[in-house]
């Protein structure tokens, strides 16, 4: 299985030219980054929306915010189990609503080429979202409410507000969750794992999915480790970019 | 800014109210699939997704619960997971008390060198680390042993460095009126620091808590054997055996969700503190 260096050859770059003709690795760094540019901004923006309502005048907000959180401490592959039944496309609870809110028609989620990518992206976003809004959540709380009391001495809305204080200056938050955030888009594993395997076809496979594959169930170990440091420095190329923009838009207050 | 309760206008009031029904709309979202599960899970196979949702079931049965303990190993897969979550618990505490204090007050040469190798690794994530991390168990004869689930987590940089900066802001002059008065370091790590950490130590318990229990990647690549296996690599069998039974997976899910939920649910405020607690700062 594992011949150690004693039975290895060694191929030069050949694992890493491989990669990049793999079909699979084609599209499971296409999903990686699907998943980077749809899925990270849609959790990061509900997060800082639900954490700016959880942060206003509200009722129990302690149980309101235990409830967000929930989600986030449970065990990954029973809560992919409830949501592939949830999925389930011809009686499922979730295309049933669909139904009755009078949507004829109801997409195929984890069976359906097209839609089995955004139903690991939502089942993502539910059990990362409570993270973010209590991070947010803590981020928010270190501004000071002189701010606001100025504002709206000087008239600005709610929305301005929102818009001109709050988002700033909560913009290292933001950056610690982006990056944060990002790197754990392109860990998702046990998602794709239990929800379709990768599937129909490879239509939802992710970079780490095709390196376990390759590594633990084909046994191309020298192929898998190629694809894990192509893995890495895609990560860290990310991290860097970001380092390097958030000059721009970060404000250290 | 805390205000008089009278102090409400009714505009005030119509909006207090109003944002907590559309946050209460989302709440019920996030907990609604952890409720069907629930639900489901007493129920026979025939009512599942019957609409609308009997949230309480007409006729309930334990008969899912039956069959997910005769059909698989479930008890070896609880007492697995519960055996890994207490050692992961153990040496998370231990190693990153230790380790955070040494880096945080102890002076030794390279400190600062082998404290950045360290919170490097943190940018490395474990699925980089799986290849050589299983050639090397396969040399230590762990794979299919528990050890090797649990033994990574005692090299965790994210507690160390949580640990080492809470340490950092004891004042040295508190260890160094424990050393004065005569007392050894680890009289003076027992006995004056930790008392200190006491919350810091409570958040990193139930943080090392949920990464124990759910941990999955580990043990799906280190353990072949079924009866070694825990319950979130077991379970995921359910839907290979049982796939359209989902009222026996559901009953599975349940089974495996019920303790990590009720200390949640116990430890609610520590838990989310603790979170909030490791973002600060990055």
């Amino acid at each position: 299985m594992f011949k150690g260096f004693s039975g290895s050859t060694f191929c030069g770059l050949q694992n890493y030219i491989d990669a990049f003709h793999n079909e699979y690795f084609q599209v499971g760094l296409k999903n990686n980054i699907l998943l980077m540019l749809v899925a990270v901004p849609i959790l990061l923006i509900l997060s800082i929306i639900i954490a700016t309502l959880l942060n206003q005048k509200i009722f129990a907000r302690g149980a309101l915010r235990a409830a967000f959180f929930m989600p986030y401490v449970t065990t990954i592959t029973a809560a992919a189990l409830v949501f592939s039944a949830l999925f389930q496309p011809s009686f499922g609870p979730i295309n049933e609503l669909l139904r009755t809110l009078g949507i004829q028609n109801v997409p195929g989620w984890t069976g359906d080429i097209k839609w089995a990518l955004p139903s690991i992206g939502i089942f993502w976003i539910w059990k990362n979202i409570g993270y973010c809004v209590v991070i947010y959540l803590a981020g928010l709380q270190g501004i000071s409410p002189s701010y606001y009391e100025a504002a709206s001495v000087d008239g600005a809305t709610k929305l301005k507000q929102f818009f001109y204080i709050t988002l700033p200056l909560v913009s290292p938050t933001t950056f610690f969750l982006l990056i944060t955030s990002i790197i754990q888009s392109f860990q998702i594993f046990a998602e794709v794992q239990v929800l379709t395997e990768g599937g129909p076809g490879n239509a939802s496979t992710t970079i780490v999915y095709h390196m376990y594959d390759q590594a633990f169930k084909q046994f191309h170990m020298g192929y898998a480790s190629a694809v894990s440091w192509i893995f890495f420095l895609l990560i860290l190329i990310v991290t860097i970019i970001q380092w390097v923009v958030q000059k721009n838009w970060v404000e250290y207050v | 800014m805390k205000k008089n309760k009278i102090s409400y206008t009714k505009k005030e009031l119509f909006w207090k109210i109003l944002l907590t029904a559309a946050l209460l709309l989302i709440a019920i979202m996030m907990v609604f699939p952890i409720a069907w599960m629930l639900s489901a899970s007493f129920k026979h196979e025939n009512v599942v997704f019957n609409i609308p949702i009997e949230w309480i079931p007409k006729q309930p049965t334990l008969s899912n619960f039956i069959t997910a303990f005769t059909d698989f190993p479930y008890i070896h897969w609880y007492m697995n997971t519960i055996m890994v979550t207490i050692m992961v618990v153990i040496l998370v505490l231990t190693v990153s008390s230790l380790a955070g204090y040494a880096f945080a007050k102890l002076e030794f040469s390279g400190k600062n060198i082998i404290f950045m190798l360290f919170i490097s690794t943190m940018m490395i994530p474990v699925q980089v680390r799986i290849i050589p991390q299983f050639v090397i168990f396969k040399h230590l004869h762990l794979i299919n042993t528990l050890a090797s689930v649990y033994m990574p987590w005692m090299f965790n940089a994210f507690s160390i460095f949580m640990m080492r900066q809470f340490f950092m802001s004891i004042p040295n002059e508190l260890i160094e009126a424990a050393r004065i008065d005569g007392s050894g370091e680890f009289k003076t790590f027992f006995k004056v620091v930790i008392p200190l950490a006491k919350s810091q130590l409570s958040a990193l318990l139930i943080l090392a808590f949920t990464w124990g229990w759910n941990d999955y990647f580990g043990p799906l690549v280190y353990i072949s054997d079924i009866n070694k296996q825990v319950l979130s690599v077991g379970i995921a069998s359910f839907k290979g055996q049982y796939s359209s039974n989902f009222a026996v997976q559901m009953a599975g899910a349940t089974l495996a969700l019920i303790p990590i939920v009720i200390v949640y649910l116990c430890a609610q405020k520590n838990f989310i503190e603790g979170i909030a607690l490791s973002g600060v700062k990055g």
